[in-house]
């Protein structure tokens, strides 16, 4: 697998930016409102069995409950301004392909393979088409954006996750088969995974909370219409973190 | 009749309030000059030397009939791109004129873009709220996507009015031929996990991930993040639970989608000739599924600057169909560009129109879509009225005066038409909003054609100061 040198980039950037996975994430405390304080176990440090495990570390003195505190972190401030924007179809494209190791031409394309980015969803997404179409400014993203966007992410998670499960060199996807098609979500990779989507896509460690969700989610894919839950599990992950208002809006 | 109806949910059965009306706005982008068209002037008018230098037709290319009051140019743009082009507008008149309503305006900006915005706000009217705003306001609500525009430039541009509330404003579809796969977020996307899972994920994603990071938390006051949550939990299921994309899917043919409608299918293959390769055609025909599911009330579509070609009848050459604007060709052949426009507008409308026809109201028994349907042909302009004596192959400039053509079954004065042409000059004068008398020497502000479309379709303008325009209402 190769989560290893992501990781230790994401956690490089983290501390760069003061806090990072030591402050907030590898407590668990960045996205997660109602978690504890207790780091979780599936940090790329154990998931990954990296030589970088120990730039992962948190540093004791931090002042934003590291790791080993088990106080409660304060709720974060609510932004009064809450300046947020979509991303649109350029950004998302980026921010897609450079979480999952794609070319752009792999991420998406719609019946007849035309581009879901930069063709098809374009517009929805709130795009321009200037020369073709005569919209040179962004339309507001409407009600079918959360629908394109569904479709663009779902068709890149399957492409990594379809990649991965032929490869010898996984990129983000390496959970052992059982039987049935289902995945050993008892084995670190299946931390791993999830862990490498957070700090990949949101620079930030999963908390316990959301681990745990991602993990019991197998079990309802598995008793699901799914024919190969196993695989079905990693792209329902894959699209449930990718499709967070966190990953969709800066 | 085919029963339209679909996502309709209400109002007649319910509150007893009148049927749902539904605007179609169809921007002639450019620039549509009304005296090449249902106004247009001949030689035989004017003195041969005034008639030199003004853009009247020799008298053999103008129809005319005692039955109604327009005027029709039929004559052939040739060569032009090596082709030719019959613009053959009394056949369109012969079978619609019943159904027609020209009216004069004077517009206020020779810019194409702001042209074209004033041609659907009524150059600011009502708080720059536009037509299709207005009319999603007061007959969209409850609909999916009440307010669609499929056009370019100005006539896709929203309003000015903060107060108007996001749902009625402009839902853009750039590709009417592939939109409908925005529709669904599963179908056509091969070896996909089910919709069972999908819905899990969906579940996971809404219930348990989004509501509890601290990115929500921090951004709890951000509107954009609440609007986005309320499309996800709401208009989404209700989309997708709608089955639009049998309903809507008339351009992509593949096993992963749900079939399309075939009885729709025969309506749109006898419509429609090019139907697979015409970006207006395609506009069109989604225009008549949107209103026909009951998705939209307003509906606003246009071609572009772009050429756009269409196979001929070997299906070997390709011919432009689309009013070729660039490199100044409107400027230079005056008479060939808006024949091509005319042409361009006109067989777009016809087979618009009959499916209109031949669909009926959900919401009133043994009556039409059309005849609770307002087809407003906006332009961005139209053009000047002089050329270098005796030319046939002039330029004309943007010019303010003008007129609008307009077309309902029942909303509005069919056969009529409101103000006229002084042949002299060959401008057009304006008319009494309250009796529809002609008043030379005036001329028709923006906002009364605005008004009087609103007024056709029944939307509520208390407070808004437009004025009264019942001469565009049936007797």
């Amino acid at each position: 697998m190769r989560l290893e040198a992501s990781s230790f980039f994401v956690s490089l950037l983290l501390i760069a930016c003061g806090g990072g996975p030591a402050g907030s994430s590898m407590t668990g405390t960045d996205g997660g409102e109602s978690t504890g304080a207790t780091a979780p176990d599936t940090s790329p440090t154990t998931a990954g069995s990296s030589s970088s495990a120990d730039t992962d570390e948190p540093p004791e003195d931090d002042s934003d409950g590291g790791t080993d505190t088990s106080e409660e972190p304060p709720p974060p401030p609510t932004s009064p301004t809450a300046n947020l924007h979509f991303k649109g179809p350029q950004r998302l494209e980026n921010d897609l392909t450079a979480v999952l190791e794609l070319d752009p031409e792999q991420l998406c394309t719609e019946v007849g393979g035309a581009s879901c980015t930069q063709e098809v969803h374009k517009v929805a997404l709130g795009g321009v088409a200037p020369y073709d179409l005569g919209i040179y400014t962004p339309a507001g993203i409407g009600a079918t954006a959360p629908i394109a966007v569904d479709r663009l992410t779902l068709q890149a998670c399957m492409r990594r996750i379809d990649l991965d499960r032929e490869s010898s060199d996984p990129v983000l996807f390496a959970v052992p088969q059982l039987g049935g098609g289902t995945a050993d979500i008892g084995d670190p990779s299946a931390t791993a995974f999830i862990d490498a989507l957070y700090t990949r896509a949101l620079l930030r460690h999963p908390t316990e909370a959301e681990t745990e969700t991602l993990l019991l989610m197998h079990a309802d894919i598995a008793v699901s219409d799914s024919l190969l839950p196993g695989r079905d599990w990693g792209v329902a992950t894959c699209f449930a973190v990718l499709t967070t208002t966190e990953f969709l809006f800066y | 009749m085919a029963a339209g109806g679909g996502l309709w949910n209400r109002r007649s059965e319910a509150g007893g309030r009148p049927p749902t009306r539904f605007l179609i706005t169809l921007g002639a982008f450019g620039g549509a000059s009304i005296i090449d068209s249902f106004l247009a002037v001949t030689d035989t008018e004017v003195s041969p030397q005034v008639g030199a230098t003004l853009n009247v037709f020799p008298r053999n290319e103008v129809v005319a009939s005692l039955d109604h009051p327009f005027r029709g140019v039929n004559r052939t743009a040739a060569p032009f791109f090596g082709e030719t082009y019959v613009g053959n507008q009394g056949a369109f008149i012969d079978a619609h004129h019943g159904n027609m309503l020209v009216a004069t305006q004077t517009g206020t900006s020779v810019n194409h873009t702001l042209g074209q915005q004033r041609s659907i706000t009524g150059n600011g009217a009502w708080n720059g709220r536009t037509l299709q705003e207005a009319v999603s306001i007061h007959h969209g609500e409850g609909f999916p996507l009440p307010n669609v525009t499929m056009g370019a430039l100005g006539f896709r541009e929203d309003g000015a009015d903060d107060s108007v509330p996001a749902w009625a404003r402009a839902h853009s579809i750039s590709d009417p031929q592939r939109w409908p796969l925005s529709l669904d977020g599963l179908h056509g996307i091969d070896d996909a996990p089910t919709r069972d899972v999908l819905e899990i994920a969906r579940s996971v994603r809404d219930q348990s991930l989004d509501p509890h990071t601290r990115f929500t938390r921090t951004f709890l006051l951000s509107e954009r993040l609440e609007a986005w949550k309320r499309m996800r939990g709401e208009d989404v299921p209700r989309l997708e639970n709608a089955g639009l994309l049998e309903k809507l899917n008339f351009g992509l043919d593949d096993p992963s989608l749900p079939p399309f409608d075939p009885a729709d299918r025969a309506a749109l293959d006898a419509a429609f000739g090019h139907l697979t390769v015409d970006p207006l055609q395609m506009q069109a025909a989604m225009a008549y599924l949107l209103i026909k599911n009951g998705l939209s009330v307003a509906v606003t579509l246009s071609p572009t600057w772009n050429v756009e070609t269409n196979p001929d009848a070997t299906g070997e050459e390709h011919r432009i169909i689309n009013t070729p604007l660039s490199f100044d060709y409107s400027h230079t052949q005056h008479r060939h560009t808006q024949t091509m426009m005319w042409r361009r507008m006109l067989n777009t409308l016809d087979p618009l129109i009959a499916l209109l026809r031949g669909a009926q109201h959900p919401e009133a028994p043994g009556e039409s879509l059309f005849d609770h349907t307002v087809i407003y042909v906006a332009t961005d302009f139209g053009r000047t009225k002089n050329r270098p004596e005796g030319s046939l192959g002039f330029g004309t400039g943007h010019g303010l005066n003008n007129g609008n053509l307009l077309l309902s079954g029942n909303l509005l004065a069919g056969g009529t038409l409101l103000g006229g042409v002084d042949p002299s000059t060959a401008l057009t004068y304006g008319y009494d909003p309250l009796s529809g008398a002609p008043m030379p020497g005036t001329e028709m502000p923006e906002r009364v054609m605005y008004s009087g479309i609103l007024q056709a379709l029944d939307v509520d303008r208390s407070g808004s100061g437009l004025p009264a325009v019942p001469a565009m209402l049936p007797a």
